[in-house]
């Protein structure tokens, strides 16, 4: 008992340092610590430890990928939300066929029990103006699945083959992989046809106004001009707003939405918020990523038979046996054959340097050109395409000249010239701050070229990398690629010294000494040596057991006439020289400190330290 | 001056993120990631040490509060509720991994790194104390780690503690004492640490 009064707790001196006792305990601590050597011993070792402690909890794990961890959370909360719609359709279906199966349970009684023939409960004439939307309430009805044979609908001769299944609004029409497609028709001249694994949700059928969730899988729409006021798909990761048009929008889980346009435009918003809308026109493809944005630079041409057959195809149009249908059909806006020997590509309608040139496309009766397939530049033309970027690109008209590279990629006749033009286009979406786009072109650029053209492009996506995207692991990637791929390149000295800057500011210390050291072996008097010099002190520095190492560098470094950090040089030559054991000779140079930078940034400390050191 | 705990710090914007996104304002759950981040990646960590499996934990940690958001009543502080469910993450996985950290932190890339770059000299130093420090911590009782990470490196109080664990107050102080003692005995043995604190008088400077 008396020795635990002599004595302080641990308990007690942790609750000291973390301000948890009372200020008599603090007092009576203060006081007995003050003598007692034993409990300032534990103090010692306890303030020790909590300092740790303290700040180990201002760390963050830094090996982490943030961001791919994000958008993973992201698009996985997406799938969740998905299969919880499913199961709560799931469920809604149980209880509709419950009462379903009741409902029929109590007709069938009925009917056992004598129904009255002359009161039919849904006379053929009422079904088929149900399906013709005269019923009020019902006004946009869909109808879905495949009809029989010739595609034409059986309604107005009463048969009984009908396999049409009405869809309201909320239910879900999905197609499986065994099936085909599925047809689903909006009214005339508009419909949608699902392929094989996709599934739609009607949102909003009204009579100008249409709304539907694609949630999975591919579909070709289209949709008669005029005829909506509004017409919107959407999907997990975008909004597709159209007015009298022909196009696919097709999901991947991994990819996320893809719109492509084969008539018309259609305006593209990505969900989140904020999200820019982008008008994509005929010909040309966007993909928006899961969860994330689009810009009119992601625009890009494409070719897609299947589409273009689909969009000269009149799938929606030829309703003939419909009555008051019929007769409509010749004054709506209809997608003709114009071009090329009818439907077969052939004939060259245009051809201007410069632009992407097609050929078998198809023309709406308005005359709105629609972009076919691609045909190749000659080189001429390209060569003379890259001159007028380069051109646009002098007189500060960046993207004027990156619509004409991109139309001029799409056309490309050789993957040399491919390569310049991706080149092309990275520089000046550099310089119009699109640095991830930048980024992309360069590497194609890399991939795709040869010599010098890929040494450069390869340099400029890793100062690309350094300067603007500022990531550092990324830019010790690209430079120890070019490290690897050009080992006497043009730019291998500036190449070999960026690489140790990156791993010194990465702090990387052993990896950092290396490709120090391998840059002053191989440019001893090189334009960047002095400032090398430096560096790998400092990192030497770091090291177990590199004081040795480190103060002699340092005093290579205070040798160069163009060192412009002497001082400090000075000043951690001394530090070095004090952990090596080399206790006089570090004072000198503390000495030497104070007669050379009197008023120098470390002068009070080595003011402290000198009198530390002598007494 | 006595060591300070940081909690609290900007939890009021990070509540009305939460607030927005319980609302049903998805996009708000981008800011939640961002809030909430340092948290569970530095508590899952300091529990588990260098997982090759940290980033499946995390992501599994945020699809929880996805998942559970709507259940959350706001009885208690939302940060008290995230680490609860960071604790739960990383307890089931002790549970079904059986895991036992190797002290490899050597060979992998650093994983720690001082929030104040200002000092990144520092950083390796102390990455040295903070891989043995994490090597001490696995030779510790679950349970009493737990209330020692949470206490003494996140800074959490004592009832705060005791919300997370749902467990009475007096039983936090029972376990964090001893794992105080524990720890401080274990560092003692340390000729490491021992050296560190006694000789380079980091000791005396240490508040």
């Amino acid at each position: 008992m008396a020795e635990k009064q002599k004595h302080v707790q641990l308990d007690e001196i942790y609750e000291f340092l973390w301000g948890e006792l009372p200020d008599a305990g603090k007092r009576f601590i203060e006081e007995h610590v003050h003598h007692c050597n034993m409990c300032k011993e534990e103090m010692k070792v306890a303030k020790g430890i909590v300092a740790d402690l303290v700040s180990m909890g201002k760390t963050v794990p830094v090996g982490l990928d943030k961001k791919s961890i994000k958008a993973s959370v992201l698009s996985k909360m997406g799938e969740q939300e998905i299969h919880r719609n499913q199961w709560g359709r799931g469920l809604r279906l149980v209880a509709v066929s419950s009462i379903a199966a009741a409902a029929l349970f109590v007709v069938g009684i009925w009917l056992i029990m004598g129904p009255d023939r002359h009161q039919p409960v849904i006379t053929r004439q009422a079904d088929m103006e149900q399906q013709n939307g005269k019923i009020p309430g019902n006004e946009t009805p869909m109808y879905a699945g495949k009809r029989e044979e010739s595609g034409e609908s059986h309604v107005g001769q009463g048969s009984r083959e009908i396999r049409d299944h009405r869809h309201g609004v909320g239910e879900e029409i999905s197609v499986t992989g065994k099936e085909k497609e599925k047809r689903v028709e909006l009214g005339f001249n508009t419909g949608v046809v699902l392929k094989p694994g996709a599934s739609m949700i009607p949102l909003t059928l009204e009579k100008n106004r249409i709304v539907l969730r694609l949630e999975r899988g591919t579909g070709f729409f289209k949709v008669d001009p005029g005829r909506y006021a509004a017409f919107e798909v959407s999907t997990p990761g975008a909004i597709i707003s159209v007015r009298g048009t022909v196009f696919m929008v097709s999901i991947d889980s991994e990819k996320g939405t893809h719109v492509r346009v084969s008539d018309g435009k259609v305006d593209v918003k990505a969900t989140r918020a904020g999200a820019n809308v982008i008008a994509v026109r005929a010909g040309f493809e966007v993909i928006v990523p899961a969860f994330g944005v689009v810009s009119s630079s992601d625009i890009r041409p494409f070719n897609d038979p299947k589409l273009y057959a689909f969009t000269r195809s009149s799938v929606f149009g030829e309703r003939t046996g419909k009555p008051g249908i019929a007769g409509n059909v010749k004054q709506n806006r209809q997608l003709l054959k114009v071009t090329a020997g009818k439907n077969k590509p052939g004939r060259i309608k245009s051809r201007r340097p410069g632009t992407a040139v097609h050929h078998g496309g198809i023309q709406t009766a308005s005359r709105q050109k629609v972009r076919g397939p691609v045909i190749k530049l000659s080189l001429q033309e390209m060569r003379q395409s890259l001159d007028r970027a380069r051109s646009m690109a002098r007189s500060g008209e960046n993207g004027q000249a990156v619509v004409l590279l991109k139309k001029a990629l799409a056309a490309a006749p050789s993957k040399e010239l491919e390569a310049e033009a991706h080149y092309l286009l990275a520089r000046n979406f550099t310089v119009l701050q699109n640095y991830d786009g930048a980024l992309t072109e360069y590497e194609a650029a890399v991939d795709m070229g040869r010599g010098h053209l890929a040494e450069r492009a390869l340099y400029e996506a890793a100062l690309l990398s350094k300067d603007h995207i500022k990531d550092n692991r990324l830019t010790i990637k690209l430079l120890a690629r070019y490290y690897k791929l050009y080992p006497n390149g043009v730019f291998d000295e500036e190449v070999t010294y960026l690489l140790c800057r990156m791993k010194v500011e990465a702090m990387e210390v052993e990896a950092a000494v290396e490709s120090c050291m391998n840059y002053l072996d191989r440019f001893p008097r090189g334009y960047r040596s002095t400032e090398t010099l430096y560096l790998t002190a400092t990192m030497y520095r770091q090291l177990p057991g590199g004081f040795e190492q480190a103060s002699d560098l340092y005093q290579s470094y205070l040798e160069r006439k163009d060192a412009r950090k002497k001082d400090e040089a000075l000043y951690w030559k001394a530090g070095c020289l004090l952990q090596d054991g080399r206790k006089v000779e570090a004072i000198k140079d503390l000495n030497l400190y104070l007669d050379k930078f009197p008023n120098g940034k470390r002068a009070r400390e080595v003011k402290v330290l000198l009198h530390k050191l002598t007494g | 001056m006595p060591a300070q705990r940081q909690v609290g710090a900007g939890e009021k914007s990070r509540e009305e993120a939460v607030r927005a996104y319980q609302a049903g304002n998805k996009a708000a759950f981008a800011k939640v990631f961002d809030a909430y981040y340092p948290t569970v990646a530095g508590v899952l960590f300091k529990m588990l040490g260098n997982t090759p499996d940290m980033e499946d934990l995390v992501q599994t940690v945020f699809l929880e509060i996805h998942r559970c958001i709507h259940r959350f009543r706001w009885e208690s502080r939302f940060s008290t509720w995230v680490y609860r469910l960071t604790i739960n993450v990383a307890q089931q996985h002790l549970r079904r991994e059986k895991y036992r950290r190797p002290a490899d932190t050597g060979d992998r890339e650093p994983w720690l790194q001082i929030v104040d770059p200002k000092e990144p000299e520092q950083s390796v130093i102390n990455r040295e104390t903070f891989d043995k420090i994490r090597q001490l911590l696995d030779e510790m009782p679950e349970k009493r780690r737990i209330v020692f990470i949470l206490s003494d490196i996140q800074g959490l109080k004592a009832d705060q503690i005791a919300q997370v664990l749902g467990i009475p107050k007096k039983k936090v102080y029972s376990r964090l004492f001893q794992a105080r003692r524990i720890f401080h005995g274990m560092v003692k043995n340390d000729p490491y640490f021992m050296n560190k604190y006694l000789n380079s008088g980091k000791g005396e400077s240490g508040d």
